[in-house]
């Protein structure tokens, strides 16, 4: 006999109704929390960025390290300041409660003064120009000033000797600033470079930089590293193109560029660096040697190889000056600074600035002094936001975003 | 098969309930079903509107504009359910203060953003 029960039926409906009502409660607070936590990550990362700007744009005002905020109290933004080869490297941390946001970035400075497209020493001789040669952008020369040259059979065949203007440089380029610490990170770890043979390694600009050493002369290839990583030797390198490197240093007395090579590094040599045919070393990368030396000390583009960033060669003596060369050769181009305090033997392109205390000139037949033949110089052609090598100090320099890392 | 049906609905018997039980489990189920309409109503009311959403959407394209357009005038933005009202100051040398205020119906809310200024020969 099935009983007639209206108010446990009644009661019975009212639990499933509780249920329903309950689990509706549960979903909805769960659903408005996790917008919460989504509106404050978007906070999140708008006062990592706006906190980021302000480090970045105080960047001679501000230490090592230290804390930013912006308006909203509760983001505060912990920063360190470094140095990565030319650049800075800045760290920060922004966070809230237990959400933290990290952002590394290189930034590098803007000159406010002068852009010149080249400035060659005074050394009483006038500057030469031949071939297909076009000089764009301001120019510093000898107070012998600038007369077209016939080699080879060769007239000027431009319009213009120089398109800007021309003034009077002095005996000395500018004087350089020092770059001493290549990096401000002092701890390390050390791994030699044949326990990662075939293998690729990362590491973040957070952990204690690896430092992997190469012993005796070396052709390194097959091999991936990026990010906080010194390739250090004491000998010659020899980089294959079936190695990838990106955003390391390379401290080298000697490194050679394969065929092809591709990667975003910044180079510290002693005695030459050499890109051969078709490599490209993306932006921004830089070639660097401070060296005093009675043997020859050069940097080598050859054909189809690109650079973007800058290529400083220097040192203190003018003895050795003289054995201190850039060559761009013909179909090779930089992008930004050359700076050398020694000869430069322009066959190739410079969209940015040269700095040299003169021009070289090898042929079949003779060597020229002071005499560029085929080669470009373009500073107008350099974006105006580019941000180039820090190569004087006390100038009106503002910091800028190079890359996030 | 028809006279085995409907001897079986013979034997079952189904006991009537009385008027107030069925007065009383009506009274218990519709407090019952009220509540749960005001629980739903109340969740409903509770959650951000949806032109609250839109707003933002709105504040974040106003922002990126800013940015690649270098926009640095005030200017005020009436939408059919919300307004938005943006506010530009100097900041530092080469930084802007950019607030955005959002204002609907229910809410009301500043956002605020730096943004790093161009100069015309930077611009290339």
């Amino acid at each position: 006999m099935l009983k007639a029960s209206s108010l446990l039926y009644a009661i019975f409906v009212c639990l499933i109704v509780s249920l329903l009502c309950g689990s509706l409660l549960i979903i909805f607070n769960y659903q408005y929390r996790l917008k919460q936590q989504y509106f404050l990550e978007e906070e999140l990362v708008n006062a990592s960025t706006s906190n980021f700007l302000q480090v970045i744009h105080k960047n001679d005002e501000l230490g090592v390290e230290g804390e930013v905020q912006f308006k909203d109290e509760r983001f505060k933004t912990s920063y360190t300041i470094s140095k990565w080869g030319f650049y800075n490297l800045v760290k920060t941390k922004t966070f809230l409660k237990k959400d933290t946001l990290y952002k590394v970035a290189l930034i590098g400075s803007t000159s406010k003064k002068e852009k010149i497209a080249l400035y060659l020493s005074d050394l009483d001789k006038p500057l030469n120009i031949g071939g297909t040669t076009k000089i764009k952008g301001d120019v510093k020369i000898s107070k012998y000033g600038v007369k077209p040259a016939y080699i080879n059979n060769q007239n000027f065949t431009g319009t213009k000797l120089i398109h800007g203007a021309i003034g009077v440089s002095g005996k000395r380029l500018p004087v350089l600033q020092q770059f001493e610490d290549v990096t401000g990170n002092q701890k390390i770890i050390e791994v030699l470079l044949e326990e990662l043979a075939g293998k690729s390694l990362y590491n973040s600009f957070y952990k204690p930089t690896i430092v992997v050493y190469v012993d005796g002369e070396y052709i390194i290839e097959n091999i991936s590293l990026s990010g906080n990583i010194i390739l250090q030797s004491k000998d010659s390198i020899y980089i294959k193109n079936t190695t990838a490197l990106k955003d390391i240093l390379i401290k080298a007395p000697s490194v050679v560029f394969d065929e092809n090579f591709k990667g975003v590094v910044q180079v510290f040599a002693k005695k030459n660096v050499s890109l051969k045919k078709g490599v490209q070393l993306q932006y921004p990368s830089s070639i660097y040697i401070a060296h005093d030396s009675e043997e020859k000390i050069e940097v080598v583009l050859e054909e189809k190889s690109k650079l973007a960033g800058g290529i400083v060669l220097t040192g203190d003596s003018y003895q050795s000056s003289l054995n201190r060369m850039v060559t761009i050769n013909k179909g090779a181009s930089v992008m930004g600074d050359v700076y050398c305090y020694g000869k430069t033997q322009l066959k190739g392109k410079v969209i940015g600035s040269v700095y040299t205390d003169r021009f070289y000139l090898k042929t079949a037949s003779s060597i020229y002094e002071n005499y560029i033949v085929g080669g470009e110089i373009n500073r107008l052609g350099l974006p105006n936001n580019f941000i180039g090598l820090p190569l004087f100090s006390n100038e009106n320099n503002s910091y800028e975003l190079i890359k996030e890392l | 098969m028809k006279t085995t049906v409907m001897s079986l609905l013979r034997n079952c018997k189904l006991q009537a309930s009385s008027l107030i039980e069925s007065v009383m489990a009506i009274a218990i189920i519709s407090i019952c079903i009220s509540m749960a309409t005001l629980i739903y109503v109340k969740l409903l009311q509770s959650d951000y509107e949806i032109a609250y959403y839109k707003a933002k959407q709105k504040i974040a394209l106003f922002h990126l504009e800013t940015i690649e357009e270098q926009l640095f005038e005030d200017e005020v933005y009436n939408f059919e359910s919300y307004k938005i009202t943006k506010q530009v100051k100097e900041y530092s040398l080469g930084v802007n203060q950019v607030d955005f205020e959002l204002q609907t119906k229910t809410k009301k809310e500043t956002q605020h953003f730096l943004v790093k200024v161009i100069s015309s020969e930077e611009t290339y």
